[in-house]
C-alpha cells in the first residue's frame, strides 16, 4: 500500500494542487493538506495502539476509501479540479485519509512487482482522465483493507541505503512530466513507465544489489535534470528502475513516515525549482535546451 | 498472477462504475478557441468523453447551422476518450460553431488586447465594445489577464462583453488565469496551447505560466510542429503570449521594478524559433505599457518598421497603466494590425495632433470618433471612423457597411 500512497495519492494531489492554482485563501482550500498533517498524528497513535489500525477498522476505513474515491472521480471527471469546491476539497481529504489509515495499518507488508505494475497500470489511466490515479489509491485500500490483496510476507531486512534522501531525490524528480505538460495527459506515459520500471527492479533485485548505492542516487538526481519530452518512456523506466533498486536497499519493514516526508520534500523542491525559473544558473538546469 | 484476478475484477468494476457518466468535455471549437473555416471548408471538432471510444447514447454532439439544421458528419476519430469529429462548415454565417465565416480578402483588421478591465471600469469594457463595432475587426486577440476577479460572474461579463465586441475572439492565458485556473478552464477551454488557422493566419496561442513566466520542453515541441506546418501551407504567423520575450531593459522613470517580467526559459529557443519559421508578430500584454522589440531584443522606440519578427507588447485595456521601459509615455487602449496579403502593413497608431509615423504607440481607448456623411438631400450617404488623428481607421462606408 506504500505505492500506492506515494504514487496514487500524493504524487497525484502535488500535482492536482499545482494543476488548480491551488492556494490557502480560505480555511476550505486547507481540506486537501489534511491527509499530510495526519501522517505524523497516525504514526505516533499507531505505536501504543497497533489494534487501532488492523481488524474490522482497517476494513471499515478500506472500504470508505474505495467508496470515496468512486464519488470522487464521478464528480470530477472530467471537470477541473476545484479546491474552492468544498465538495473537492472535503472528499481529497476523505480519501486521503481513509487510504493513509489503511497505508500505517498495512505498512509492514512486503511489496512485489505486482504493487508497482499496478500502482502504474493506475497512473496510465491518467490519460483518460487525471482523477483516474485516485480512484487506484481507493480500489487499493479496498482491497487492502478487506484482505483481498495479495500480500507478501517478509522477514525484517536492515538498510544499506537511507530511506530518506532516496524517497526525497524520487519526489524531485518523478513530477517533472507533470510540470511540463501540464493539463495535457502526457505525463501519464512517464509515471505509468517509472511504475513499470520500480516492478522491473523488483523482480531483478539481485542484480540491483550489486550496483553502489550512491551511484543510485547520483542517477536519481541526474534524472530531475536529464528529461526530454521526446523519451518520457524510456526516462520513466530508468527512474523507476533506479528509485526501484534503491528503495529495496531501504530495509523493511517500510518507513511510511520518512518515506512520505522525503518523498513529498522532493515533490515541493521540484515545485519550487520549476516555479522559481528565474533562480540565474539553476534555471538553466530545470530543462535541457533552456 | 495468483492472487490478483480479485484486484483486477474490482478495479475494473470500479473503473466502470466511476467512468460511466453522460459527460463530455468540448475542447475545441468553443469561446477563445474558434474555428474558422472557409465558406464550404471543414470544422474539426475535438471532444473527451467519460467512456473511451464511446459516446453516451444521445450525447454525441451534433452542431447545427443557423437553420437548426445537423450538420454532415464527415469522420470520426478516435485516440481513447478524445474524438475528433469533421463536420461540413456551413456555407454560409450562422453556423453554431463558428462565429462567423472568413471569406478571403486582401486587407485584414486584427486587434490584440491585454490586461482587461477590472471591477469598477466596467465602463472601459464597454467602451471597448462600442469601438470594436464602429472598428469591425476580423479577429480580437487577447493575450491574458483578461479576468482580474476570480468569480464566475465577472468571467461571464467579459466573456459577454468579447461576445459583444462582434467579432471572434482567440485567447491565450496570463498570470491572472492561473489564480482562478479551474475558472479560465471552465469558461475558456482545456488546452495550454492552441492553433487557430483563419484565412491567410495561424495563430499559435502559448499558456507562458507553466511555473513562472516560462514554456515548457513539451511547448517548444508542440510549437515548432506547428510552425513547421503552418510554414509550410505559407501561412502568416502569429503567436499569442502573456508574459513578453524581453526584458524590459531600465525603466523610463524607475517604474518598472517588480513587474517588469519577461520570460525566463527557452527564451533563445523561442526567438530562434521565430526567425526560423518567419513569424510576423508575437503579442504579449503584462507589462500594462506598449513596447516593441526586434529579434535581437532592442526596444524599437526610433521605428515601427524593421525586419523580422516585431516582439510587440500592448498596454492595458482596463486599468494601472505603467512605466515598465524605457518608451515614456502611458496609454490605456488596444493595438489594431493591418495586414495585406498576409503582410503586416501597420501596427502602431499616431497620438493625436502627429502625423508622423510613430513607433510603438497603440490606439488609445476612447479616440475613436465616426462621422456620418450626408448628401445634398440629408440622406446619408457614408460613415467614416477616425482614430483621433488624421488616420481614417475605416474610410467612406458603402451602404451595405453601414454602422449601427
Amino acid at each position: 500500500m506504500i505505492t500506492a500512497w506515494l504514487l496514487l495519492f500524493l504524487l497525484p494531489l502535488a500535482r492536482a494542487l499545482v494543476g488548480s492554482g491551488w492556494g490557502l485563501h480560505r480555511p476550505i482550500e486547507a481540506l486537501p493538506l489534511l491527509p499530510l498533517l495526519a501522517l505524523p498524528v497516525f504514526l505516533t497513535l499507531k505505536r501504543p495502539n497497533p489494534d487501532l489500525f488492523g481488524g474490522i477498522l482497517l476494513k471499515v476505513a478500506g472500504s470508505g476509501a474505495g467508496i470515496v474515491a468512486v464519488v470522487f472521480v464521478r464528480m470530477r471527471l472530467l471537470e477541473s479540479m476545484d479546491f474552492k469546491i468544498w465538495q473537492t476539497g472535503l472528499l481529497m481529504a476523505g480519501l486521503g485519509l481513509t487510504s493513509l489509515w489503511v497505508a500505517v495499518g498495512s505498512c509492514r507488508d512486503k511489496e512485489g512487482p505486482g504493487d508497482a505494475l499496478w500502482a502504474g497500470a493506475w497512473l496510465l489511466l491518467g490519460w483518460l482522465d487525471p482523477t483516474l490515479p485516485f480512484l487506484g489509491c481507493g480500489v487499493t485500500a479496498f482491497l487492502r483493507g478487506n484482505s483481498w490483496w495479495p500480500v507478501l510476507h517478509d522477514e525484517e531486512e536492515g538498510s544499506t541505503l537511507s530511506p530518506f534522501p532516496v524517497a526525497l531525490l524520487f519526489g524531485l524528480a518523478l513530477p517533472k512530466p507533470c510540470w511540463d505538460f501540464g493539463p495535457e495527459p502526457g505525463w501519464s506515459f512517464a509515471l505509468a513507465a517509472a511504475g513499470a520500471g520500480i516492478a522491473l527492479a523488483r523482480a531483478l533485485s539481485a542484480l540491483g544489489r550489486r550496483l553502489p548505492g550512491g551511484a543510485l542516487l547520483t542517477l536519481l538526481a541526474l534524472l530531475s535534470v536529464l528529461y526530454h519530452p521526446n523519451a518520457v518512456i524510456p526516462w520513466g523506466a530508468v527512474l523507476g528502475l533506479a528509485a526501484g533498486w534503491a528503495m529495496e536497499r531501504t530495509g523493511r519493514p517500510a518507513r511510511l513516515g520518512i518515506l512520505s516526508g522525503g518523498f513529498l520534500l522532493g515533490l515541493a523542491l521540484s515545485f519550487a525549482l520549476h516555479a522559481n525559473a528565474w533562480i540565474p544558473g539553476l534555471r538553466h538546469l530545470i530543462w535541457l535546451g533552456n | 498472477m495468483k492472487g490478483w484476478p480479485i484486484p483486477i475484477g474490482v478495479g475494473a468494476c470500479a473503473l466502470f462504475l466511476a467512468l460511466s457518466i453522460p459527460r463530455q468535455e468540448v475542447f475545441s471549437p468553443r469561446f477563445g478557441y474558434p474555428a474558422l473555416p472557409p465558406p464550404g471548408g471543414t470544422v474539426d471538432m475535438e471532444v473527451r468523453t467519460a467512456l473511451p471510444w464511446t459516446f453516451f447514447p444521445g450525447s454525441a454532439p451534433v452542431p447545427r447551422d443557423a437553420e437548426g439544421r445537423a450538420l454532415e458528419c464527415l469522420a470520426i476519430r478516435w485516440r481513447g476518450n478524445r474524438a475528433c469529429l469533421t463536420f461540413r462548415a456551413a456555407p454560409a454565417p450562422g453556423l453554431a460553431i463558428t462565429p462567423r465565416a472568413w471569406p478571403p480578402k486582401d486587407t485584414y483588421r486584427l486587434v490584440h488586447i491585454a490586461d482587461l478591465p477590472t471591477l469598477g471600469d466596467e465602463g472601459r469594457m464597454r467602451q471597448f465594445v462600442e469601438e470594436m463595432k464602429l472598428l469591425g475587426p476580423d479577429l480580437i486577440l487577447a493575450t491574458g489577464d483578461l479576468c482580474y476577479v476570480e468569480t464566475q460572474a465577472w468571467y461571464g461579463f467579459i466573456q459577454d462583453s468579447l461576445k459583444a465586441a462582434g467579432a471572434p475572439v482567440i485567447v491565450a492565458p496570463g498570470n491572472h488565469e492561473h489564480k482562478s485556473w479551474p475558472l479560465w478552464l471552465r469558461n475558456f477551454g482545456g488546452r495550454i496551447n492552441h492553433r487557430v488557422d483563419a484565412g491567410p493566419f495561424t495563430i499559435l496561442s502559448l499558456d507562458s505560466r507553466h511555473g513562472r513566466d516560462a514554456f515548457t520542453p513539451s511547448q517548444m515541441r508542440w510549437l515548432e510542429t506547428e510552425l513547421k506546418r503552418a510554414r509550410e501551407a505559407g501561412r502568416a504567423i502569429l503567436i499569442l503570449s502573456h508574459h513578453p520575450i524581453f526584458p524590459a531593459g531600465p525603466s523610463g522613470k524607475g517604474e518598472g521594478h517588480g513587474i517588469g517580467g519577461n520570460l525566463q526559459v527557452f527564451q533563445s529557443r523561442f526567438v530562434d524559433l521565430c526567425g526560423a519559421y518567419g513569424v510576423a508578430a508575437v503579442l504579449s500584454g503584462h507589462w500594462h505599457q506598449d513596447a516593441v522589440y526586434d529579434s535581437n531584443g532592442r526596444l524599437r522606440d526610433d521605428t515601427p518598421d524593421f525586419p523580422g519578427t516585431r516582439f510587440i507588447v500592448t498596454t492595458s485595456l482596463g486599468h494601472a497603466e505603467r512605466l515598465v521601459c524605457r518608451w515614456p509615455h502611458r496609454n490605456i487602449g488596444y493595438r489594431v494590425l493591418e495586414f495585406r496579403e498576409g503582410r503586416l502593413l501597420r501596427y502602431t497608431e499616431n497620438p493625436a495632433g502627429s502625423d508622423a509615423a510613430v513607433p510603438i504607440w497603440s490606439q488609445g481607448l476612447g479616440r475613436i470618433s465616426r462621422e456620418d456623411h450626408r448628401d445634398a438631400a440629408g440622406a446619408w450617404s457614408g460613415t467614416t471612423v477616425r482614430n483621433g488623428c488624421s488616420h481614417p481607421l475605416r474610410g467612406l462606408l458603402t451602404p451595405a457597411q453601414r454602422l449601427p
